[in-house]
Parts: structure tokens; C-alpha cells; sequence
């Protein structure tokens, strides 16, 4: 059953961890990602937060937008045509591949393997897209940022070292939403996939691995998605109801091993589905398959 | 959530400290704490559901589901009414990415042949000396309460694999049918791990014996001619034993009528004949106690008092047999009569609800991370053919004299009536407890189960041993190391890490090559096993797991074990008997015998000739 943590006036947030419930959050209409501050202060601070860090000219990174914006649900429509390899579009080169492949079987490193991973996806979105260093350590500092909340994250603030970060990724992606999102936030569940992708193939025991497997073994939900109770909301998910401006952290990495599939770690068949789907899973196959005909570098 | 914080606390310092010591080696009090810590985790990280969609049953007319069990094993959860009901998919221990079958050619490497001949054949018997030949037959007689796959898929193509040359198997090629497969998949499963379903109740209520639907217990409830018994027992013929099957094949038409009676052997019939006059016993006292109860109410509150009877022994006197350490005596029996033990219980009672202070009977019902469900990997954990022996002797109980000697596949299927009639049931009890089983360990696999003949007209034969093998691959169980890894228990890197015996060493390293390789049967049964211990510590781990949330998850066996549900006299049955009570009360004339027996799963003295 989902944890409630609510001291009136201070916090008040809902942890959801089971897939079933995650699901029937996500898809009620009460909670949305309406995130304008309200509620107790800890919950305005975590609003705060997402809106002075995620926004690009005054409009919240896709995957915090509204499910009633028709921009972001045209977009998402259109995106996940262009991003399906199936459709026949070029997602990557030979090349690219042949570097993943490499880290896969053991050669290269993973800040090597990252890079190129970031610039395959910023090319999606412009062909003249340039990962470097400097923006694959923005990204990971922003996505470190993104999971939660440490004591260090105050000096990263007081520093500056957040706000260059951003505006590095920002810059690079042209202040283009969706590929500030895919460069800084969704590029990290491919490089955690590839890294898992890297211990399979090193076993023994890789040949005997479906493609489903190696799939599923490889790809984790993000650890969390926050979303916010629109309305009081009377649900048998947790003691008592829900009031507008609770928070619901929907756990999905916590749920990931119960619900090993498409619709936990995309989402699929949401309204919230992740348009890069059948690009994640397509790389990730070509890598995989691939790798399977090489050597595996001791 | 004090108590699940302190428990987590609890849980998290004895990580720290497993990580340089493993349980069984620390001090008594140290061990059993850690063993509760195990289970913490073991019950937060390795309980997963495969349910995507399941319907709830429609409600019983006319049946107490409040006060009873249901044949088919529904409303044993009120809000969850489907959970562990008959036909119910097979949950995991492993996180369901990591259960996807394994696919070819991985999928027979190395030749399950090849493991069955060089590593898992019997080559001399090695018997368990520390206990009987019951330890066998009990086993088998739960995990035919606990589950069952089905009859296997013979519309796919078969799983095939050549025979290494220089083989005496019959055929260049082995052929082994894939399991039955799950037909009520739907949208949600897409792209998920394949799942199987469970022909019995996951529950553990008895239903080897009365059946995991209405028509099989009516079966078993009635006489030749058809006619349920009216006062509440099961059906025995004149002598006592079991009827024969009216719907036998016509090559084995003396094989005798159980709920559950596949692989049928001598121990199976026993532990049935005896199990079964038990619940004829316990129907005949509640009849002294409620006379005017009708023979229904009595068969379903006989029925209750039995299996948890069962339940009981199986806790404090099977599992003690099995794992002869002290901390596994003083937990396992706690787990009945919690930290304060037997006498503490027999003087005072429960002193609470509670789980650890008074055991789980009566203490409150928990899922905890998922809906109750037998799981593949307890299934797979639960391959221990070796327990059984190729050779038997039976003998008088009075002075030892051999009457009849046979070997297992005489006493296969029909063979047991065979026996029967030649053999008295108190000597066929003799007997058993006076055998050894196999010990589970490499090479000691049974030779006939290796040459089984499937389908003698067709000249099919079944090698048990290679499609034990196949089916935790096929099923998606981890090998040995991916097993101990997901359980976070130390990983070999080496064959030397993996067993102390040297021949052994060389022969796994000779056939698997890479440690990583090793299958879950082999490498538990090459596992150097703690002290006292028959089974592995790998093994061992979903045992802890799943013997505790057999009873834990059970409205009959915790929230209703109460004398509303059971009666007074039926709470009393359960906590007065155990085995040595249920033989003596079927085979009197054992009682010499017993007299000095501390555990009737250890082996029973031989009467002097």
C-alpha cells in the first residue's frame, strides 16, 4: 500500500511503489502534473524546485507538462512516429553503433560509450547536435539533481555549478524541449541499460538470453516521477483522502522488478507513454545482437 | 511499523555482518536472529507476482467460505479471493526480468545428457544415514499438495538435443516435451516473462488427498458404486487401504485412487493410507463431541484439523529431520510454537499473537510483498530425486525377517497394491522407517528414474535427471550463480568455491567449464552444505522463505486458526498429536519399536531377529 507522509503545514506526499498502483494513480483524473505551488511548505519547496530547474522560457520540460496540453500530446504523437525505426528514418550510424558495441563487449570506457549515447540522441532532434565532456558531466550532474534531494545539491547551487550545467544543455539543445529532455534526462536510462548490457554480455551464459531478456534485465524506470492531486480525491490506495496539492512520488524504479515490461518503464499505453520506445528498444537490440558476434574483451 | 523498522534495522546489520560471516558459522543466539533477518529481506526482495489479470471465482452457494476451505482453494483470502486457488499461475522469487526462459543454443549447453550421465548419475547408492526412508515420502506426499505443472505440452515441437556418442541411450536424439503452457495469457503479459499455471491449490490444505476440485473430493469421499459417504470419511476398502482407481489406465489397473496419485510409489500409498485413516479418526471423535452434525460438516472440519495436523508435523518434526543444526531445531520448531518454545506453550498457551513470541499459528495473516503463490524457483529448490532409492527390502516388524525384496520400479504405480497385498501396512511401515533414502547429493541420482518408460509401446523413455535440468531452463530459473546472486548470498567464482570435494571439482569444471554455467540442480547438489544439513544453504534460503509464508499467508493456519473455526477438540487434535501419535494410532504394533524413536523421520531401530 502506498505511504502517506503528511504532517499538516510541513509535508504532504504519497510514496507509490506497487505497479498496480502506480498505474491507477497515473491514469486517474485527479492527478495531473499541475506543478504551481500550493499545499505545505515542503511541498511548495518541491514545486519550486521543479519549476526553477526544469523549465526552459517559462514552459516545463515535457515530461512535466500537463496531460491536457495539446502541444505536448501532438508532439509526443509526432515524435514517437519519427523516433520508430521501423518508420525507416535514420536514427543512427554504423559507426555509433560499433562504438556501443565495443563498450558492450568490455573495450572502451563508459564516459566514451555515454558521450556517444548523447549524441546519437541529441541528433534526433538536430543533426548538427555536439556532445562533449563537459556535456555528458552537465547531464549527469542535472539527473543526480533530478533524484532527489541531498545536502550536496546546496553546494552545487551556491556554486553555480547547477545553473552552468543547465544552461550548457540548454544551449546545446537550442532551447528545444524536447531535446533538452532527451539529452539531459532520458539519454541516462540508455547508458544505465548499456552499462547493465555490458555484465550480461561478460557471462557466460549470454547466448542463452532472449531478446526480451537482455531487454528488460537492461532497462529501469527512472527512479521517480512526481505528480500532483488536482482535486480531493477519495482512493482505497491510502488511509483517507487525498487533498489538492499533495504530492505522489510514483516510485517506478522501486516497481521496476515486480513489472518488467514496456508499460512500467515507458509507460506504454499511457497517456504519459514515452515517445522514444521503439528508439530506446531498437538501439539498444542493434547493440545487443551485434555484440553477440564479437569478442568479449577480458 | 515499530516493529517493521526494528526489523529493518535488524535486517541491515546482519548484512554487514554476512558479508564476512555466513549464518551458520556465528554463536546459537547470533545465528537464530540472523536466520529472521534473512527472512525480512528474503520476504521484502524475493516475493514477486506473475498475476496480470486474474477474475475472481464466482461465490460458493450454499458453502461456509468463512469456516471452511474450498476444494479448489478460492476465498481463502476474503478481498484477494482467487489467491492460491487451483489453476493459479506459479509466482517467482527471482525479479521477473531475470525469468525469462532460456533460449537456444544456450539452452542446451552443456547436453543435459551430459549432465545427467557424468554428473548427476548413480553410481553406488549414498544413503542420508541421519534419516528414513519417510523423509522421501513425506516430501513428495507435500509437494503434491503444494503443486503440480500438469501433464506436459504435446502440441509444440519438443525440446531436442543430440546424445553424446558412445550413450547407451536408445536413440541418437532426446526428446523432451516443454511445459505446459499458460493458454490464459492476455494483453498485459505482452512482452513479459512466460508463466505457468498451478493444476492445484498453492495452499497447503491437504489436496494431494482431497482434491483441488469439488468432483475429485466427492471422488474420494465416495464408494465403488459411486455413493458419497454420508457420515464425513473418506473411502477405505475392508482392509484399510486406499480403493483402486476406476479411471486407471489399462496398463496399471491396480493402481490405487488418491486425489493426486502421478508418480506413484510405495511412500506416496502409505503416507495416503495413513493420512487418510487419520481423517476417519478425526471424523469419528468430532462425531462423539457434535453428534448432530451432518457427515458434510464433519468431513470440512476433519478436513481443517488434518492438514493443519500435517502442517504441524511437517514444521516440527520433517524439517528438524531434514536440517539437523540446532538454530534450524529451535527455529523451526518456533515457527509452531514460537521463541518460548513447546513446553512453554503446552503449560500456558499463546501469550500473544505474535509471530515470534508465540509462532505463526493464530498470528495475524500477511502477504507480504505479494499475493500468496507457490513459485517456480520453490519448485525447482524442491528437486531431490535423490532421495529415493533403487533397491528395497521389506521386513517383518516383529523380528526383521525379509519378506519380500524388490527394486523401486516394482513398486511403481500398481506395484504398491501388489505389495499391499502381500506386505501388512504396519511392516510396510516398518519397513520405510527403517530404510535410508538417497542422500541429495552429485551422483546418486536414481538409475531408474533416469530410464523411465514414458510410453513402453511407443518406446519412449524419459531420463528424469536431463529434463530436471532442461526444466529449470526452460523455465527461466537462474543457473547457480544468478540463484545466489539474486538472493545476495556469495557467488563462487571458482569450482574450488563452489565445493570442497575435489573429483567433483574436476568433473563440473570438465563439463561446465565456467563456474557462471553451473545449473541450479548440480550446483545445489555439489554445494558443500552447512553442518547437519541434507540440503544446500542455496536451497535452503527460498526454504526459509517459503515454509514460513505457506503458513503465514494461510487464513486457516493464522487469523482462523481459532476454535470457532476449528472447534475446540480439533485446536486440541492438532497441538496433542504429530507422527509418532498418527502411527501408533494406524499401526499399534509399532509401539516397541517407536518406544525410543526421538523424531520418527530418524531412522527406527531393527527388531532383533
Amino acid at each position: 500500500m502506498a505511504r502517506h507522509i503528511r504532517v499538516p503545514g510541513i509535508v504532504d506526499v504519497v510514496l507509490v511503489s506497487d505497479p498496480a498502483e502506480i498505474r491507477a494513480f497515473n491514469d486517474a483524473l485527479s492527478v495531473d502534473r499541475n506543478f504551481i505551488p500550493r499545499g505545505p511548505l515542503i511541498n511548495r519547496l518541491i514545486v519550486g524546485r521543479i519549476r526553477r530547474w526544469f523549465e526552459i522560457m517559462g514552459q516545463l520540460l515535457p515530461s512535466l507538462m500537463l496531460r491536457s496540453d495539446q502541444v505536448r500530446a501532438d508532439h509526443q504523437q509526432k515524435l514517437a512516429a519519427a523516433l520508430d525505426p521501423a518508420g525507416g528514418a535514420t536514427l543512427w550510424t554504423d559507426a555509433q553503433i560499433a562504438a556501443l558495441v565495443a563498450y558492450v563487449c568490455g573495450g572502451s570506457s563508459g564516459d566514451a560509450a555515454s558521450i556517444m549515447t548523447q549524441q546519437i540522441v541529441g541528433n534526433l532532434f538536430d543533426p548538427l547536435y555536439h556532445a562533449d565532456r563537459a556535456t555528458w558531466k552537465a547531464a549527469k550532474l542535472l539527473d543526480q539533481f533530478r533524484d532527489g534531494f541531498s545536502p550536496i545539491q546546496i553546494v552545487w547551487q551556491l556554486t553555480g555549478q547547477l545553473r552552468r550545467a543547465r544552461n550548457l544543455l540548454v544551449a546545446r539543445a537550442k532551447d528545444d524541449r524536447w531535446a533538452m529532455h532527451g539529452t539531459a534526462i532520458g539519454v541516462h536510462g540508455v547508458v544505465k541499460a548499456l552499462a547493465r548490457m555490458r555484465a550480461l554480455r561478460a557471462l557466460p551464459t549470454a547466448g542463452s538470453l532472449s531478446d526480451e531478456a537482455v531487454l528488460w534485465q537492461s532497462l529501469t524506470p527512472p527512479k521517480q516521477v512526481p505528480r500532483m492531486v488536482e482535486a480531493r480525491f477519495d482512493t482505497p490506495l491510502v488511509a483517507g483522502a487525498l487533498s489538492a496539492g499533495t504530492i505522489l512520488m510514483l516510485k517506478l524504479e522501486t516497481a521496476g522488478p515486480r513489472a518488467p515490461d514496456a508499460e512500467m518503464v515507458f509507460m506504454r499505453g499511457h497517456w504519459n507513454a514515452c515517445p522514444a520506445h521503439a528508439f530506446v528498444t531498437g538501439l539498444l537490440l542493434a547493440v545487443w545482437r551485434r555484440s553477440l558476434q564479437e569478442a568479449v574483451v577480458a | 511499523m515499530v516493529a517493521s523498522f526494528f526489523e529493518a534495522v535488524v535486517a541491515a546489520v546482519y548484512r554487514v555482518i554476512n558479508r564476512r560471516r555466513v549464518w551458520y558459522r556465528l554463536p546459537f543466539p547470533i545465528a537464530v536472529i540472523n536466520l529472521l533477518a534473512l527472512r525480512v529481506d528474503l520476504r521484502r526482495l524475493n516475493l514477486f507476482d506473475t498475476e496480470t489479470a486474474p477474475l475472481d471465482p464466482p461465490v460458493p452457494i450454499g458453502f461456509d467460505v468463512r469456516h471452511c476451505r474450498t476444494a479448489d482453494g478460492t476465498f481463502n483470502d476474503l478481498s484477494k479471493t482467487w489467491m492460491g486457488m487451483a489453476n493459479a499461475r506459479f509466482g517467482r522469487n527471482a525479479p521477473l526480468a531475470q525469468t525469462f526462459g532460456e533460449q537456444p543454443p544456450g539452452l542446451y549447453e552443456p547436453n543435459p545428457r551430459v549432465v545427467s550421465r557424468d554428473l548427476l548419475a548413480r553410481s553406488n547408492f549414498v544413503p542420508a544415514t541421519t534419516v528414513n526412508l519417510f523423509l522421501a515420502a513425506w516430501l513428495q506426499f507435500m509437494v503434491h499438495d503444494w503443486l503440480s505443472h500438469g501433464g506436459s505440452d504435446r502440441q509444440s515441437p519438443p525440446l531436442r538435443f543430440p546424445v553424446p556418442e558412445g550413450d547407451d541411450w536408445p536413440k541418437p536424439e532426446m526428446t523432451i516435451l516443454h511445459t505446459r503452457p499458460d493458454h490464459q495469457r492476455g494483453p498485459r503479459d505482452e512482452g513479459r516473462p512466460a508463466t505457468y499455471r498451478n493444476l492445484v491449490t498453492h495452499w497447503w490444505d491437504g489436496s494431494q488427498m482431497y482434491g483441488s476440485d469439488l468432483q475429485m473430493q466427492h471422488c474420494v469421499r465416495s464408494s465403488p458404486a459411486k455413493v458419497l459417504l454420508p457420515d464425513g470419511k473418506l473411502y477405505l476398502d475392508e482392509t484399510g487401504h486406499l480403493p483402486l482407481d476406476p479411471e486407471a489406465a489399462d496398463d496399471d489397473p491396480l493402481r490405487e485412487l488418491a486425489a493426486v496419485n502421478g508418480n506413484w510409489w510405495i511412500g506416496l500409498s502409505t503416507m495416503h493410507t495413513l493420512f487418510s485413516r487419520e481423517h476417519n479418526s478425526i471424523v469419528d471423535r468430532l462425531h462423539i463431541e457434535y453428534p448432530d452434525k451432518d457427515g458434510e460438516w464433519l468431513f470440512q472440519k476433519a478436513r481443517l484439523i488434518n492438514a493443519a495436523l500435517i502442517v504441524k508435523i511437517h514444521a516440527t518434526e520433517w524439517t528438524p529431520a531434514l536440517l539437523q543444526s540446532p538454530t534450524l531445531q529451535y527455529a523451526m520448531r518456533g515457527s509452531w510454537w514460537g521463541a518460548l518454545g513447546e513446553a512453554y506453550f503446552k503449560a500456558f498457551g499463546r501469550p500473544a499473537r505474535n509471530e515470534l513470541l508465540s509462532g505463526i499459528p493464530a498470528s495475524p495473516t500477511e502477504q507480504h510483498a505479494a499475493p500468496y503463490s507457490i513459485t517456480e524457483e520453490f519448485t525447482a529448490v524442491y528437486r531431490l530425486h535423490s532421495l529415493i532409492p533403487d533397491d528395497f527390502s521389506f521386513r517383518q516388524h516383529s523380528d526383521d525377517k525379509e519378506i519380500l525384496a524388490c527394486t523401486m520400479a516394482d513398486l511403481f504405480g500398481g506395484g504398491t497394491t501388489k505389495v499391499h497385498r502381500k506386505v501388512p501396512f504396519d511392516d510396510v511401515l516398518y519397513s520405510i522407517g527403517t530404510s535410508y533414502p538417497g542422500a541429495p547429493v552429485l551422483h546418486n541420482y536414481p538409475t531408474h528414474l533416469r530410464r523411465l518408460p514414458e510410453n513402453i509401446n511407443q518406446g519412449i523413455m524419459t531420463d528424469l535427471a536431463a529434463t530436471d535440468i532442461m526444466r529449470d531452463r526452460e523455465r527461466g530459473v537462474p543457473r547457480y550463480c544468478a540463484f545466489r546472486r539474486m538472493l545476495r548470498m556469495s557467488v563462487p567464482k571458482t569450482f574450488q568455491e563452489l565445493t570442497d570435494n575435489e573429483t567433483w571439482q574436476k568433473e563440473l569444471e570438465k563439463i561446465y567449464g565456467d563456474v557462471e554455467r553451473v545449473d541450479l540442480l548440480t550446483g545445489s547438489l555439489a554445494e558443500t552444505n552447512p553442518p547437519g544439513f541434507a540440503i544446500s544453504d542455496t536451497a535452503f534460503r527460498i526454504f526459509i522463505l517459503m515454509a514460513g509464508r505457506r503458513l503465514k499467508s494461510d487464513r486457516f493456519l493464522t487469523d482462523d486458526y481459532t476454535d470457532e473455526v476449528y472447534t475446540p477438540i480439533g485446536i486440541d487434535w492438532v497441538e496433542q498429536n504429530g507422527m509418532r501419535e498418527v502411527l501408533l494410532r494406524h499401526a499399534p504394533s509399532l509401539g516397541p519399536i517407536l518406544e525410543n524413536v526421538r523424531n520418527s523421520f530418524f531412522p527406527w531401530p531393527k527388531s532383533a531377529s
